[in-house]
Formats: C-alpha cells, sequence, structure tokens
C-alpha cells in the first residue's frame, strides 16, 4: 500500500522525545510512520473502510472544544504546544494517530488529581485539538463527550489513568458527519478502573478507534456499546484491548442495529501478553439485522501468549426471533411498533451510565410513554 | 495409518515414528523451477497439450506472485530455485502393473507404516474381519512424486466408481480431467495453488457415478522420502448427482533436518444432493523439538456444492508439519446445500499452525457448520483462521461456529482470527469462541484418582477434542485420539 | 351469540419441508360465559390448536374456519386477533432482556385501546392497576422494572401470563396448559387468577394435559382431543373419568 502517505516533512516536537514515555532513539518519525502505514497490520485495521481520506485531513483547522466541570478544585486545563507529559505512543500500531499528535501546534491537557465531584464535559464542535487527560493516583472522573454535526471531522482523545484512578467516560455520537474519525487512547497503570460507555450512529462513514493498555497488575476495563446504523450510514469500529500485566479483567458487550442498506463493520481484537497471567477477557458482539441487506461484518479476535487466562468471545449475527415477535404481537402490539421494542430492547441490554437516557432515546424510535413511571 | 501402528508408535516411545527414510534409487530433478521443468513434467507423464498449457499458464501466474504473508507464521525466505520439482523411484518409472513389480523397499516402507497395500491384508487383518464391505478401506499410495499402487480397483469398477492416479485420469477419463480440473481451485487462485498447478506430480482421482454409494472408504496415503524434494500432489474428487462417497488421507515424511515444502491441492465437487466427506489425519514429521527441519504444508483444499441440498464435509487432525497453512473452504452455491469444517489442530515445540476455513454462502438455505479444536503446547504457535461471507443472495443462511483453544504451558500461544462478512439480512450467524488452560481442577480430580500427569492431560485433550474425534470414521478417530497423545509427549512438565 | 365458532378446521406444518397435518377437522363452540377445557395426550394437536387460534406463523389453515364474534380471524395477524380481544396465555412465554414489563404491559394497553378507539390509558393509572395485580398473584411488584420474563423461574412466567390476562381483559382467553410445571401453591394462585376473570361475557378455552388444574378451574365443557380431531365431549365428570381411565379408552 505504498499509495499511501503522511503529509510531508513530518517531526518529531521536543515535547514527545522527553520522558521515559517519549519516543526517544525512533529514528526518522516520517519512515517510522510510513512503515508502519505500509504493514500488514495497518491494512488489516483498515480492511472495511479506506483511509486514504483521513490520511488527507490530518492537517486540518481544529478547534478548542467547550469544556464544563474544569473550574473544579483537583483539575487544571491548558492549552499549549509542549505539554508537561507524554503519553505513550505506539506507532507502529496507529500511525496516523501519532502522525496527528506530531502535526498539532496546539493540544488541551488536562490534569485531574483528586476524585472530582463533578463530571468533567466535552463538547466537540468541530474537528478538536488533540485532548491529553492524565488522571494522577487516586484520582476519579466521570467524563462526558457530546458531539457536534460537520463535514470533515475528528477527534483524538489520549488518557493515562495512574495507580489506582478511575475514569467512566461515557460519549454519545449521534450527529451527521461526511466522514467522522475518534481516536481514543488509555493507557491504564495498576489498579486503575476505566469504563467506556459508547453510543452512537451510523453516520456517511464513521470510523472509531478504541486502544485500551492494561499496563499494570490488576487493572479493569469494561466497554459497552450500542449502535444503530440506518440505511445509507456506515460505522466501523475498531477496538483493540491489550493485556500486557497480570490479573487484568476486560469486558466488552456491544449491541448492534443494522438496517437495510447500512453497514457495519466490528473488529475488536484481545491480546494477551505471555506475562499477562491470571486475565480474564470476554467479548461480545450482537449483531440484530434489520430488512432485507444490509452489510454487516465482525471479526472478534484472540492472540493469546499465555496460558493462565480465561478468554471468551462470541459474536452472531441475526433477525428478531419470531417467537419474541409473536409474544408482542399476540399482545395486539402491531408489527413495526413490536420490532422498535425489540431492537430497544437489544440495544437497551448495553446502555448503562451517564448519558444513557440520551443514548436510549437516541438510538430508538418507540411510540409509547410512560411519563412519570 | 492403522490401528495396529499406532500401538506400535504408542509403544516405541517419544519419537515421530514415521521419520525412517526408506533407501530406493530415485530419478530426481535438479533443483529448480522454469518453463523447462513444467514442460519435463508434462512430458514425462505423456499428458495432452491443453494440460502442458494449463501448467504454463499456472507457472506465469506463480511468477507474478509474491508469497501470502499475512498468516501467523514465521519461517526464513523460502529458495523455491533450491526445491526439486520431481522425484520417482527409480524402479517406478514404467509404474508397476501390479504389486508383485512394487520396488520391495517401497513395500516395506508402507509396511513399517501400517498401510495396507495387498487386498487380502486389507480383508484379513486391519479392517475388523466382523465389518461389511462398507467398512474396507481402498487406498491409493503416493510416495515422494508418483503413485504406486490402488487397491481394490476392480471392487470399485463393478460400483462404476473410478479411482486411480490423477496422472493415470488424464489418460483414461480426459473429458472428467479437462472439466473439473481447477474448476474449484483456479490454476492462479494463490501462490501455492499456482506452484501446485504448475508442478503437480500425482495425487488421486475420484469419480462416483449418478446415485451411487461408494462401496468402501477411499483412501490417499502420502509419503514424502527423497530429500530437497517438494511434494505437490493434487486430488479431485467428483461426485455426481445423488452419489457418497468418504475420502480419507494420511501423510507422514522421514526425519531430515531441512525443511521439505509440500504444497498440495485437494478439489472436490459435489454436484445435486451428492456428499462428500473428506478425512485427514497430516502427521507429517514435526521438526525436532528446536524446530529443526519438518514439513511446510501450504495446502490449498476448496469443495464445491454446485448442487442443491449437496454436502461437503471436512474433517482434520493435525498433528505434524513444522508449519500449516491450510484453509479446507466450501462454496455453498448449490440451494440448501451444507457445508462442514470439523477441525482439531494440535501444535508442540516450534510448530505453527494457521488453519481454519472458508464458507462462502451463495445459494438459499445454505447451512454451515464449524467446530474447531486448537490445542497448543511447549513453544509453538496454533491459529484459527476464518471467513463465513453470506452473499446477498443466500436468503436464510445459516452458520455456527466454535473455536475453543486449549494451552499448555506458557511458552505457547493460541489465536482466533474469525472473519464474518453477511450482505443478506435473513442470516443467522453465531460465533463462539474460548481459550483457556488444562484447568488444575480436572488434573487433580485425575491425580487423585491415580491417573498420572502425562495420561490426564491426555485424557483431558482426548475430550476437548470429542466433537471432532466423532465425525472421523471409526478406525481414524482411534489413531488421532493416540496420535495426539503421541504428538503431546513431552508438553507436560 | 357465539363468542368463538371453529368449524372443520385443518392444519399442517412444515416437518423436514413437507406438510405433516396436525389437526385434522376439529369444531369447538364457546358461548359467553363459558370454559371449556381440552384435554388429550402428548402430540393430539393442543397446543397447535392454542397456537393456530392466536395466529403463530409456523402453521397452515387447509380448510375450515375460525371465528371470534363472528368474525373471521384467519386472515388477520397476531395483533389484530389480540385487539379484537384474543388472549393467548404461552406454554413457554419467552424472556425479552432489556425491554421491561412496563414497557411491554403499557405497549400492549395503547395499542389495544388505539384499535377500539379508545384513550391510551395513563401510566401511571397502569401501573397502580399492575402492581395490585401482581401483588395477588405473588409477584413481586418490582419485576414490572425487570425485562420481560427475565430470569424468571418457570412459575413466576406463567404467573405472569395470568397477570396479564387480567390486565388487559380479553373476551377470549386461551390458555395452553397454563399448569404445566406449576406446584400446588402455583396452581392455586394462577387458578385464583383464571377464576377471577371468569364473567359472563367473557369465555375461556383451557388447555391441559392433567384434570388437577379442572379441580380449581371448574369447566363447563371438556373435550378430548386425539389425532387432531375432538373424540369425546362431556361435562366435568368427563376429566374425572379419564384422570382414572386414561385416554386409551377412548382412542
Amino acid at each position: 500500500m505504498a499509495d499511501l502517505v503522511l503529509p510531508q516533512g513530518l517531526s518529531l516536537p521536543s515535547w514527545m522525545q522527553a520522558g521515559d514515555q517519549g519516543l526517544q532513539g525512533i529514528g526518522q518519525i516520517d519512515s517510522v510512520l510510513q512503515a508502519a502505514l505500509d504493514s500488514p497490520q495497518f491494512r488489516e485495521r483498515w480492511k472495511y473502510t479506506r483511509p486514504r481520506p483521513l490520511l488527507e485531513h490530518l492537517e486540518d483547522p481544529q478547534q478548542l472544544p467547550v469544556f464544563e466541570g474544569v473550574d473544579q478544585e483537583g483539575i487544571t486545563l491548558t492549552t499549549t504546544a509542549a505539554p508537561s507529559f507524554c503519553p505513550r505512543l505506539e506507532p507502529q500500531h496507529a500511525p496516523e494517530a501519532t502522525a496527528k499528535l506530531c502535526l498539532a501546534n496546539t493540544l488541551i491537557v488536562i490534569e485531574v488529581v483528586k476524585p472530582l465531584t463533578e463530571p468533567l464535559r466535552i463538547q466537540h464542535t468541530a474537528s478538536s485539538q488533540p485532548v491529553l487527560l492524565r488522571l494522577h493516583p487516586g484520582a476519579e472522573v466521570a467524563l462526558e463527550e457530546t458531539y457536534a454535526p460537520g463535514e470533515f471531522l475528528q477527534q483524538a482523545v489520549w488518557i493515562e489513568l495512574e495507580d489506582g484512578a478511575r475514569l467512566s467516560h461515557a460519549r454519545n455520537t449521534f450527529e451527521a458527519a461526511d466522514w467522522h474519525w475518534q481516536y481514543l487512547y488509555v493507557h491504564q497503570a495498576k489498579h486503575s478502573a476505566y469504563s467506556l460507555h459508547n453510543y452512537t450512529t451510523g453516520t456517511q462513514l464513521r470510523r472509531q478507534d478504541i486502544h485500551l493498555v492494561l499496563d499494570g497488575e490488576g487493572c479493569e476495563a469494561k466497554l459497552l456499546g450500542a449502535a444503530r446504523i440506518d440505511s445509507k450510514t456506515t460505522l466501523d469500529q475498531h477496538i483493540n484491548v491489550e493485556h500486557r500485566q497480570a490479573m487484568g479483567n476486560s469486558e466488552q458487550k456491544f449491541h448492534h442495529v443494522v438496517a437495510d442498506g447500512g453497514k457495519s463493520t466490528f473488529n475488536s481484537r484481545i491480546h494477551i501478553h505471555p506475562n499477562a497471567r491470571g486475565s480474564a477477557a470476554i467479548l461480545s458482539n450482537k449483531n440484530l439485522g434489520l430488512g432485507q441487506s444490509a452489510t454487516i461484518n465482525t471479526k472478534p479476535e484472540l492472540e493469546i501468549y499465555n496460558d493462565d487466562v480465561q478468554c471468551a468471545h462470541g459474536a452472531t449475527i441475526g433477525r428478531l426471533s419470531d417467537d419474541e415477535m409473536f409474544y408482542f404481537t399476540s399482545r395486539g402490539i402491531a408489527s413495526p411498533e413490536a420490532t422498535a421494542l425489540l431492537s430497544r430492547g437489544f440495544l437497551n441490554q448495553c446502555i448503562q451510565g451517564a448519558l444513557a437516557e440520551a443514548a436510549s432515546n437516541a438510538l430508538t424510535h418507540v411510540g409509547i410513554t410512560l411519563d412519570h413511571a | 495409518m492403522t490401528m495396529s501402528t499406532v500401538d506400535e508408535l504408542v509403544e516405541a516411545g517419544n519419537d515421530y515414528q514415521a521419520g525412517f527414510i526408506t533407501d530406493v534409487e530415485s530419478e530426481t530433478l535438479p533443483p529448480g523451477l522454469d518453463e523447462e521443468v513444467v514442460r519435463f513434467i508434462s512430458q514425462k507423464k505423456g499428458e495432452p497439450d491443453w494440460l502442458t498449457t494449463w501448467r504454463l499458464e499456472a507457472l506465469q501466474g506463480w511468477q507474478a506472485m509474491q508469497e501470502p504473508k499475512w498468516a501467523h507464521v514465521h519461517y526464513p525466505p523460502i529458495d523455491f530455485q533450491a526445491i526439486s520439482y520431481y522425484s520417482a523411484p527409480k524402479s517406478q518409472q514404467e509404474g508397476p502393473k501390479s504389486l508383485d513389480e512394487v520396488d520391495p523397499e517401497i513395500l516395506r516402507t508402507y509396511e513399517k507404516l501400517g498401510i495396507p497395500l495387498h487386498e487380502q491384508a486389507a480383508l484379513a487383518g486391519v479392517v475388523n474381519p466382523d465389518a461389511d464391505a462398507g467398512r474396507q478401506v481402498a487406498v491409493d499410495v503416493v510416495f515422494d512424486s508418483v503413485s504406486i499402487t490402488t487397491t481394490f480397483k476392480s471392487r470399485l469398477k463393478e460400483a462404476g466408481v473410478i479411482f486411480c492416479p490423477i496422472s493415470e485420469a488424464v489418460h483414461s477419463h480426459p473429458e472428467l480431467v479437462q472439466k473439473y480440473l481447477g474448476s474449484v481451485i483456479s490454476k492462479q487462485d494463490n501462490f501455492y495453488a499456482a506452484l501446485n498447478s504448475a508442478v503437480f506430480s500425482d495425487g488421486s482421482f475420484v469419480y462416483i457415478p449418478k446415485g451411487v454409494r461408494c462401496p468402501m472408504e477411499l483412501s490417499t496415503y502420502f509419503r514424502i522420502n527423497e530429500r530437497n524434494t517438494g511434494q505437490f500432489e493434487r486430488t479431485l474428487i467428483i461426485a455426481d448427482e445423488g452419489s457418497h462417497v468418504s475420502y480419507l488421507e494420511g501423510c507422514t515424511a522421514p526425519m531430515r533436518d531441512e525443511n521439505q515444502l509440500h504444497a498440495a491441492v485437494v478439489e472436490l465437487v459435489a454436484l445435486g444432493d451428492a456428499e462428500i466427506k473428506y478425512s485427514t489425519v497430516q502427521n507429517w514429521y514435526p521438526g525436532d523439538a528446536d524446530g529443526k527441519g519438518g514439513i511446510y504444508n501450504f495446502v490449498t483444499k476448496r469443495g464445491l456444492c454446485a448442487g442443491p441440498r449437496s454436502k461437503i464435509s471436512w474433517t482434520q487432525v493435525e498433528t505434524g508439519s513444522a508449519i500449516t497453512w491450510k484453509y479446507p473452504s466450501v462454496v455453498l452455491r448449490g440451494d440448501h446445500s451444507v457445508g462442514e469444517f470439523y477441525s482439531v489442530a494440535l501444535t508442540n515445540n516450534r510448530q505453527q499452525a494457521d488453519t481454519g476455513t472458508k464458507m462462502i454462502h451463495m445459494g438459499k438455505h445454505t447451512k454451515s457448520t464449524i467446530v474447531s479444536k486448537g490445542i497448543s503446547a511447549g513453544n509453538s504457535e496454533n491459529c484459527y483462521r476464518g471467513l463465513v461471507r453470506v452473499s446477498p443472495t443466500a436468503a436464510h443462511a445459516r452458520n455456527f461456529t466454535q473455536c475453543d483453544s486449549l494451552l499448555i504451558g506458557d511458552t505457547c500461544g493460541a489465536h482466533t482470527f474469525p472473519y464474518i462478512e453477511n450482505k443478506n439480512n435473513s442470516a443467522t450467524l453465531e460465533h463462539e469462541a474460548s481459550t483457556s488452560k488444562v484447568s488444575d481442577d480436572q488434573l487433580f480430580a485425575c491425580q487423585q484418582r491415580g491417573i498420572d500427569t502425562e495420561k490426564a492431560v491426555g485424557m483431558i485433550v482426548n475430550g476437548f477434542c470429542k466433537e471432532v474425534f466423532r465425525e472421523l470414521p471409526m478406525e481414524f478417530a482411534v489413531e488421532a485420539g493416540k496420535l495426539l497423545e503421541v504428538s503431546l509427549e513431552g508438553a507436560v512438565g | 351469540m357465539t363468542l368463538l365458532q371453529v368449524e372443520g378446521l385443518k392444519v399442517d406444518i412444515n416437518a423436514d419441508d413437507a406438510p405433516m397435518p396436525i389437526l385434522k377437522g376439529l369444531d369447538l363452540e364457546v358461548k359467553p360465559g363459558e370454559v371449556h377445557a381440552i384435554m388429550g395426550p402428548n402430540g393430539s394437536g393442543k397446543s397447535t390448536l392454542a397456537n393456530v387460534l392466536a395466529g403463530r406463523p409456523g402453521y397452515r389453515v387447509t380448510q375450515g374456519s375460525i371465528r371470534l364474534d363472528g368474525d373471521s380471524l384467519l386472515d388477520l395477524a397476531p395483533e389484530e386477533r389480540a385487539q379484537r380481544g384474543l388472549f393467548l396465555a404461552f406454554q413457554y412465554p419467552v424472556e425479552i432482556p432489556g425491554v421491561s414489563n412496563m414497557e411491554f404491559l403499557k405497549a400492549s394497553l395503547d395499542s389495544l385501546a388505539k384499535a377500539r378507539g379508545e384513550q391510551q390509558p395513563a401510566a401511571a393509572a397502569v401501573i397502580g392497576e399492575a402492581r395490585e395485580l401482581a401483588n395477588s398473584l405473588d409477584l413481586d411488584p418490582s419485576f414490572l422494572k425487570r425485562g420481560v420474563n427475565e430470569g424468571f423461574s418457570g412459575g413466576e412466567k406463567k404467573r405472569n401470563e395470568i397477570m396479564q390476562l387480567l390486565l388487559l381483559k380479553p373476551k377470549l382467553a386461551v390458555l395452553d396448559e397454563t399448569d404445566s410445571g406449576l406446584d400446588i401453591d402455583a396452581l392455586q394462585t394462577v387458578s385464583e387468577g383464571v377464576n377471577r376473570f371468569r364473567r359472563e361475557d367473557r369465555g375461556v378455552v383451557l388447555i391441559t394435559h392433567y384434570q388437577r388444574l379442572l379441580e380449581h378451574i371448574v369447566p363447563d365443557y371438556v373435550h378430548v382431543l386425539a389425532e387432531g380431531r375432538i373424540i369425546q365431549s362431556g361435562d366435568k365428570d368427563l376429566a374425572l373419568e379419564l384422570e382414572a381411565k386414561g385416554y386409551a379408552w377412548l382412542t
């Protein structure tokens, strides 16, 4: 795939070389990234979506999102060209994301040193400047992200969870875009806990990359997702969970409803490293197809290098069960409404967290009201 | 192989028991591959022009192709010009007319391996004497590049079944060979299939006429003997409408320090209401404990369910080879056709396996089942790779996939890469996978009853594979279980 | 006026791609206020009858008619039959995680009201009534928030069916082996529920394998279904006779 190129003249800013996590001594960043771009791994990551448009837009102008909850005690927000810390970078894994960091003139750095009482809210109004969020040991944050519509949108967020930090992360992505890329990298130190409630619709093209690294003993990660992919919309989710250290626990559950003419791609990889003994990882992706023809690709992967593990994944593609439909229609509920209710029930199994109500309403259109129930 | 051999294997101890070398004089082409070599092979076999041309086109395709790199296996670059593409025992050059003419050294080889070449032997001892004719096995034996003998020819002829070396079928049934050769796996399908198409030496040909239930199980036994040769056999099985056949394949090779290449192609065609059951017990030499030597098993196997209600079932037990790259697949074109894949892949020491299947649903109400059991031990890597694809035309397609991996020891790897691609919303597809180790509780329960660890692991592994073994013909199932135990020796610390 | 009129009903199901006849000419007439028990050995077609009345897909009516209040049901979708007042208590109620019982009940009540041109009931009133009914049937009212039948025991599922029966107030209730798998206490509770439902303008078709249910819900008529036909009809004493002699003497 020599046809893929990154913007010319990439250089590694000094802040990305600093510290023990920085990219020291990796040589010419543009050749490293180009090699990664040409690798079979990159081709595999972008098997079902063409990455070229994204690479062409990496240098698009970027805006400062709107923040809420940054005035509390224990949190600081700075916009800077030279952040105080560098997230762990894996240029080989996601060269496009590393390139984006290299290209950024301004970054948003949020540091949290203690448990917050109010949620931290980020409202992306357009393509955003890269966000670096660090939770110091013991910090606890509830993060909520929402998005505005646009043409070519990119938001990339790097999160560092230090020892024992806890982040509850919810994001609702329902706005239309021509080409929307959401990149999320979470690095967890020991005994940290991360949860993601990820609710989204398809749009002309929406690509979500979620890269999770359990890099300390006893990390917990829980990913819940629900999505509705309507006619002529596309959603491509790519998840990678790396168990690098012992006794980590990860759980993923994603339910998708794909309507006639929609296109959904789900690829989640669980990677257990040789010394990650005692790891437990489960993954479930269920797809409900409505109507005649949709494209549903699902690829749950396990790559395991330690025998002391409990890993399982499952994926299904199917339609509403005849028994369920009959139970509903025999109670007088007409087919379209029964379908809507059952689809909602299917998605609700994965909808929880701070933005759950909005998510449930946005993802399902059901005519019944439970006023003041 | 048969049960008696396996008993010997088990009794004899740890090492690869099929690893001896047969001392026969061979005619072997010097290493290297070009048009001349292809023409030589084709000429040697007195092939018609169309086949020579077909081979040359395959060679051209191959020369323009790259070796596939996507599999989860690692090995030093293969010098395809350092391999000899033709080797035949000298005594076989004219082809044996009967068993009496076969080189006694070769006969002894198969005797040691326990392959019944004498029909009488097959009738008398190796097969259960109480069994009816259906339990008899007709064997075609391929030694390096050529077919040595085919047993039970007359019995099969009575039933109208054609079972012979493919080199013979080219002459005796040219219309069938020309019609179906390359019809499922085109001559330029992939790097190794193209290589095979250019240089394939021999292999088995089977045709079951309309409505015939093949009166006995058919079997091919492959043996690589010569040093620095590749084996490129080609199997073509055609089951005409309403027919049924069960086919077994076994393989061994001597222990040699160099890696040897095996790039076979197997094509199956099932017409309407026909059924083909294809079982493999692959026990190529896996290399030694340090990963030295062993067979590179780069094989393309695919079946076409061409007609309605046809069925193709692959069952494989893969315990050998240094590297296995193999995806027996089914193209489900006929409405209501059925594809099955049952697999046990065991890797130990430095073995690497990247194996699985592809189920391509095209017809309506097509149904496929995949059951894969991977066992990794030692420093090995074991990977399931599968594709389930539902085309827009495949209304009401169904697939069920179950992939389980068992790890023995903490220095091996077990991986699962399933691709599920659906373009029809009336499909129902289910995929489940799990990875775990032999549980300490299970081990303890066995030990507490006085069973030693190695035996206990063997039992647990056999239990883990049961769903696959029960798909095998009975003799093979017993053999497969014992083979697993032998292959696992030394894996439990 | 007849509430349910079944005449000459013949029904096939698809077995291995070939039609297999299950009901072979069944007649049944239920007038308002009546309880009809249908008994029969396994495989006689009892559940097929229940499912066909409610319009479950997968069955093919090849002959005969089903009328509710004089209108043919055969061309109606399951929801239209329900909207006209037919209720099926399932032998095996399905579990539907993610859709709460309350949502489900409200959707059902709204649909029934809309079909009758009535105003949709207020949620608060529905919840109040459902809670009360749940209490009377020994169901923990908190179940209303849980998924439909999710994690319910067999007995809870059956009680939930009766709760729905009492809440939805149909004209005709078809109970498909509602007594199967119930212990004696649950059987009593369920029976009380059904007896509460009985009214002069409502009918009940009670499908059961055992006579013991009929000790609690006394039927006006008992029919014996065997090999797709009603081969014997009588009053409640017929059930006792069946209990004593088994089905063999009839078939």
